[in-house]
């Protein structure tokens, strides 16, 4: 049977938003998204070590301009990375977030492809910004997330 | 246990009352709420020895509460009419005597503990929407039902007596739109839906007219059905010109001479637009058409009974009428097709509707259609003058409660019943889904458009970036919309807008 309209956890999600706002003190920002095309997702960090001295995200905010999915995706992602280590955040994916929503709407999957790519371009950041070796699969990613950006900016301009 | 019938019609008349926002005469409640006036009357009298109720003298005068809703109980109320009891009819010796008090105590308690205002309040919807579709009007669900009734049954091609009685009914609905129209009966032939009609227009031309040319203009703020008619028709060969239109979507009228060429065979340009309402000058763009001897068609569907139409006086050869928008059933619509013109139609088969629409007739929808059609045509001057007045006070309220609040469309010549606005750095979804979960109903420029990501194509066509499209919500009022939801909106909407704007990344 196919359901219409949005799940409820979706929309208890977008109702009320886990873990909305700034981390004054991020440790580092990802931001994903264009405002012509309607979607914006801004993800702050904040990275500590853990007692085993890896890193870990000790805090997670967003900031989302976007649709109810977008929203609920947001929120969703920020529920699944806090307190992981930072090499575990990396193994997450869309489908966590879809599953952790119940479904998404097929026209909606793209905003879990958002808040999953918002995740790893803060944690892309945070290797380019300290140093650290970067993996060829999260490079990939972030010249795809780069090159998608771009396309989107060209066409809607 | 249950409510007396004067319990249960004070309560609704009460509502009532309330809704109306101001003291009103028992007459017009009475009629609002379909109750006997004289026993109404009773009933207020009791009420108002209760001291729920006051009377307020003179020509405005009737009756009003005698203190906000949130402080009347419906103890007060139930009990000026009734005393609800509970109680053992063996009071004396039965064992179960207290509690029966206990249960009459409670049921005091929740009496006292519910007032009027929460009457008012339960499940409070909002429908602003209309311009999507409208809710069938309770008239017209009567005539519809009547419809259905097995003597109209028939087919009415058949020469039988059930044959007769569709055919006559589906005549007889055919003289009504053609008296609206100023049209002639063979000129009006009932589709299924806007869409089939326009779709109709623009390929039957096409096809009917092809060996004078492949031109076709339409505007840049069509609907899809539109759009994507002629879209298709550029895959078969066809050229097809937009007129672009200014900010406030008026078409461009020089480019509109401009561009009919002798090899142009139609011209079709939207009436009242459905996401920003603007109402274009068909008498004019008509008479340039028909002086430059190519069609002219527009799709009415949104303005039919907003703004008077007379296909002669304006020049039109198609003009496109919806039922499902001026508050009958869906399923239904109508086509004008000026006598003489050159038209294919989509359907071929048993040759109904004078051979342009072959199908069997549908004689409850066009029954019912043609019902909505009389009775709005009949309230079109007081009805689009309250909806005016409805629409300015919530476009002016919205502006000056809402920093960064953009209208869009035009002030003068706007449909009486739209609204469409921007929200800075938001997006239009998420405001209608907060809206929904507060019982506010309305849309994101086109309803059509959820099935699409893209921003709206009317609203870039005004000169709109995509983030100022992405932020748009159209309010659409209607028939039973009152001051009073509106004002329920005014004190939501700041709230979603505030909520939306915290959340987003751009302050």
């Amino acid at each position: 049977m196919t359901q219409v309209g949005y799940s409820k956890k979706v929309l208890e999600h977008f109702k009320n938003p886990h873990n909305f706002g700034v981390i004054k003190d991020a440790t580092t920002v990802g931001q994903v998204g264009n405002p012509a095309c309607g979607d914006v997702m801004k993800l702050y960090l904040k990275i500590d070590k853990n007692k085993q001295g890896q890193d870990f995200i000790k805090d997670v905010k967003f900031e989302t301009m976007g649709c109810a999915a977008a929203i609920a995706t947001s929120s969703v992602v920020t529920d699944l990375a806090n307190g992981k280590t930072i090499e575990d955040a990396l193994k997450l994916d869309n489908k966590d977030v879809i599953e952790a929503l119940e479904y998404l709407p097929n026209i909606k999957i793209h905003c879990s492809l958002l808040a999953i790519d918002a995740l790893n371009e803060a944690i892309f950041n945070y290797y380019q910004k300290t140093n650290h070796p970067i993996s060829e699969t999260l490079a990939k990613k972030h010249d795809r997330i780069t090159v998608c950006q771009t396309r989107l900016h060209d066409k809607h301009r | 246990m249950k409510l007396s019938t004067k319990s249960r019609y004070a309560l609704r008349a009460l509502a009532s009352l309330i809704d109306q926002g101001c003291c009103c005469s028992v007459k017009k409640i009475a009629k609002d709420e379909h109750l006997s006036s004289d026993y109404l009357e009773k009933i207020f009298a009791k009420l108002k020895k209760a001291g729920v109720l006051e009377v307020e003298r003179g020509a405005s005068g009737g009756y009003m509460l005698s203190r906000d809703p949130k402080d009347i109980t419906l103890k007060e109320v139930i009990g000026a009419l009734e005393k609800p009891e509970f109680s053992c009819p063996d009071i004396c010796t039965c064992h179960s005597k207290n509690l029966y008090q206990q249960i009459q105590t409670g049921f005091n308690q929740v009496l006292s503990s519910i007032t009027l205002d929460s009457v008012d309040n339960s499940q409070k919807t909002v429908y602003l929407d209309y311009a999507a579709s409208t809710p069938v009007d309770p008239r017209v669900l009567s005539t519809l039902i009547t419809y259905f009734d097995s003597k109209y049954s028939g087919n009415s091609s058949s020469l039988h007596q059930f044959g007769l009685n569709a055919a006559q009914v589906i005549e007889d609905s055919r003289t009504t739109f053609a008296k609206i129209l100023n049209a002639k009966e063979e000129e009006i032939i009932f589709t299924s839906s806007a869409t089939e009609s326009n779709n109709t227009v623009l390929k039957g031309v096409a096809w009917a007219c092809s060996q004078k040319g492949k031109h076709i203009i339409i505007s840049s703020i069509e609907h899809d059905c539109v759009r994507n008619s002629a879209q298709w028709l550029k895959t078969q060969g066809f050229e097809i010109t937009q007129v672009p239109v200014d900010k406030d979507g008026f078409i461009d009228f020089k480019f509109l001479e401009k561009s009919i060429r002798p090899d142009t065979i139609l011209v079709s340009i939207i009436h009242g637009n459905n996401e920003i309402g603007t109402i274009q000058d068909i008498g004019k763009i008509g008479k340039l058409c028909h002086s430059r001897g190519v069609y002219f068609h527009t799709d009415a569907s949104q303005s039919f009974s907003k703004v008077k139409i007379d296909v002669q006086k304006n020049n039109i050869d198609f003009l496109t009428i919806s039922s499902q928008k001026i508050y009958g059933p869906k399923g239904v619509a109508l086509l004008y097709i000026k006598s003489g013109s050159k038209i294919t139609p989509l359907l071929h088969g048993g040759g109904h509707e004078f051979g342009l629409r072959s199908s069997t007739v549908n004689v409850p929808l066009i029954a019912a259609f043609t019902k909505a059609a009389q009775i709005a045509i009949d309230s079109m001057d007081s009805e689009n003058k309250r909806l005016t007045q409805l629409r300015d006070y919530l476009i002016k309220n919205i502006l000056k409660n809402i920093p960064d609040t953009h209208l869009n469309g035009p002030i003068k010549n706007r449909l009486c019943n739209n609204i469409n606005v921007s929200f800075d750095k938001i997006e239009g979804e998420s405001i209608l889904l907060d809206l929904d979960m507060n019982g506010i109903i309305c849309s994101t420029g086109s309803a059509c458009s959820s099935h699409s990501l893209e921003p709206s194509h009317v609203l870039l066509a005004l000169g709109l970036k995509p983030e100022q499209a992405h932020s748009s919500i159209r309010f659409s009022l209607g028939r039973f919309t009152t001051k009073k939801d509106l004002d329920y909106l005014l004190t939501i909407l700041p709230q979603t807008i505030q909520k939306m704007r915290q959340l987003s990344p751009f302050k």
